[in-house]
């Protein structure tokens, strides 16, 4: 695997947890 | 011991703490009110709730005495209150009517309740009402498994990724001939199962709710989007969604060979972990913890429990998937790195699975007693129970096998018993997520469990007869025939120096325990000096009661009796 697909999959990887924050974090303004 | 350690506990931390408010929707108004005898026919039937609870998810009944349907149509929202719901009525006639309701509340989980008024001017006496039938449908075995499933292979699937990216991961740099490639795929198992599962649950559950076939997608549908239920679980399955990428893409980026990680790898398990606790606090946010006062406690201990059982779960199945991977001969060797790093994780997240379990109960329960009266506090004590279990084996574990993994000559025999102790733990442990998944769909037990601990005594099933000092004063109770659904009689005779107390003003409350109900309170009447009598239906349900006089006796201060009742149907 070279470095540029592992960077790519990583930057996909932080993408995907930030993404998942934000939507809890909008959930949690609906729900409280 | 470790039981009665946590009740303790418990019990210790609720004087200090205030009673937790109610989660659940709690009927706060009726039109016509209970009880009430009216002059003319309602047109309509008015509850309002303290939430805005789901009129398609709502199941009110309203029947005469022969059990008659008197509803004229399905409960709506009315137009001007939100949490009101309106249910047309048929012309009822002259009589007493029994009605019967169960709501899901905003959380997903039922409330219900009974209540009856009368058409008057004749209505005559209360006749004995037939309970119609609503089933609990948030507690099905059916949708129990689906829950179970859904904890399961969400919590396991973290774990095991922690497992893989962080705790076996030294395990192919230290022993060659070894990979983690089963854990992986074990990872995977558990996410499709978990992205399958969720929306499966999540469409048997409304269908359940709206009482529709699972089948008519067409109607649950909109129905999820609707409700705060559908809406909890939709958001939990697009973060798992996305934690489940996240979490491949940092296994596919891993190179445990190494022992340092690269800014690749670093990236990738940072954006693993925050998915990972994003899931995580999504299932506090809809259920229980997010609707239990102090919420600033109530939230991080919920979410602090699931993350530590996840980790638990998803660790030891990892590890029995570990020992048939590894190969025989280097199966020790890789044992003897993970399992040490595993029993070091296990024990810090046993401590916060303990501490935050414990937290949230006292949080929940009103009442030591809880524990055992209520179906929600027994599911806590199975609970507790299961997981003692596992925390023997784990001790086991720890105490007596990972040091013996080291001896050479012992060493294959160790990782012989490790499995079976380890198979035992996982075992345990999906039990307990399935005692957690029972509970979470139970209505946490009714703040007003916590007066009975000033009863001034149990009564019940059946006549009763029962006499109290209070104040100086003696108070004989009957109530008859003490069952629920009938007109019962309930009178006292007040007595002081064995001197009949006349002119005293009497009012009785009637408080349902096993649920939030409205109260109904009635000022009984003088018959014969010193005695106080009335009789009316009162009892609505089966269950726990709390009758509560207040005494004002003539020129006295008025005090409260609180009888703690028991009726049968």
């Amino acid at each position: 695997m070279s470095v540029q697909v592992r960077l790519l999959l990583a930057l996909a990887a932080l993408g995907c947890g930030g993404a998942a924050i934000l939507i809890a974090v909008l959930y949690a303004e609906q729900v409280l | 011991m470790r039981r009665g350690l946590v009740a303790g506990i418990a019990a210790a931390a609720a004087l200090a703490l205030p009673a937790a408010a109610s989660a659940h929707a709690v009927l706060l108004r009726t039109v016509p009110q209970a009880s009430v005898v009216l002059s003319n026919a309602p047109g309509e039937l008015q509850m309002t709730f303290s939430e805005p609870v789901e009129p398609r998810f709502a199941i009110v009944s309203v029947t005469d005495a022969s059990a008659h349907q008197q509803t004229a149509g399905p409960p709506s929202r009315s137009p001007s209150n939100p949490d009101t719901l309106i249910v047309p009525l048929k012309h009822v006639a002259e009589g007493w009517y029994l009605v019967y309701w169960r709501a899901i509340s905003v959380d997903g989980h039922p409330v219900r309740g009974a209540f009856t008024f009368a058409v008057g001017p004749n209505a005559g006496p209360a006749p004995q009402f037939v309970i119609p039938s609503i089933s609990e449908t948030a507690a099905t075995p059916r949708l129990l498994i689906a829950r179970w499933i859904v904890f399961l292979s969400v919590m396991a699937a973290i774990g095991l990724a922690a497992l893989r990216l962080a705790i076996a991961r030294p395990v192919v740099r230290r022993v060659s001939g070894t990979r983690l490639r089963a854990v992986s795929r074990a990872f995977a198992a558990a996410a499709v199962v978990g992205l399958v599962a969720i929306p499966i649950y999540l469409l048997l559950a409304t269908a359940d709710f709206a009482l529709r076939s699972f089948w008519s997608w067409g109607a649950l549908i909109p129905l999820v989007r609707a409700s705060a239920f559908g809406r909890g679980y939709f958001h939990l399955w697009i973060a798992f969604a996305l934690f489940v990428a996240a979490a491949s893409a940092a296994i596919l980026v891993d190179r445990p060979e190494r022992p340092r990680r690269s800014t690749a790898e670093l990236l990738a398990g940072t954006g693993a972990t925050a998915a990972a606790a994003a899931t995580l606090l999504i299932p506090s946010l809809a259920g229980h913890a997010s609707q239990t006062s102090p919420r600033g406690l109530a939230l991080p201990f919920d979410w602090l429990h699931l993350a530590a059982g996840s980790v638990w779960i998803g660790g030891l199945a990892g590890l029995l998937v570990l020992w048939r991977s590894l190969p025989a001969a280097a199966r020790v060797a890789g044992l003897l790195v993970a399992v040490p790093r595993f029993s070091n994780t296990a024990a810090a997240s046993l401590a916060v699975l303990v501490a935050s379990g414990t937290g949230a109960a006292v949080l929940h329960l009103p009442t030591v007693a809880s524990l055992w009266q209520t179906s929600y506090g027994q599911a806590i004590l199975w609970k507790i129970g299961l997981l003692s279990g596992a925390m023997l084996l784990a001790a086991v574990n720890l105490l007596r096998i990972k040091p013996r993994l080291a001896h050479v000559e012992v060493g294959a025999s160790a990782a012989r018993l490790l499995r079976a102790t380890v198979g035992g733990e996982t075992i345990l442990v999906a039990a307990a997520i399935f005692a957690a998944a029972v509970l979470s769909s139970l209505a946490p037990p009714s703040k007003a469990l916590a007066s009975v601990g000033g009863a001034s005594a149990h009564v019940g099933p059946g006549p009763v007869t029962r006499t109290v000092e209070k104040n100086g004063y003696t108070f004989r109770f009957r109530v008859t025939p003490n069952r629920a659904a009938v007109p019962n009689e309930f009178s006292v005779q007040i007595a002081k120096g064995g001197k009949p107390v006349t002119g005293a003003d009497v009012v009785q409350t009637l408080e349902m325990l096993d649920m939030d109900m409205q109260n109904q309170e009635y000022r009984l009447t003088e018959t014969s000096p010193g005695t106080y009598t009335m009789s009316r239906p009162a009892l609505v349900m089966v269950g726990h009661w709390g009758l509560s006089f207040d005494v004002t006796p003539p020129g006295g201060q008025t005090f409260t009796v609180l009888l703690v009742d028991r009726a049968n149907g």
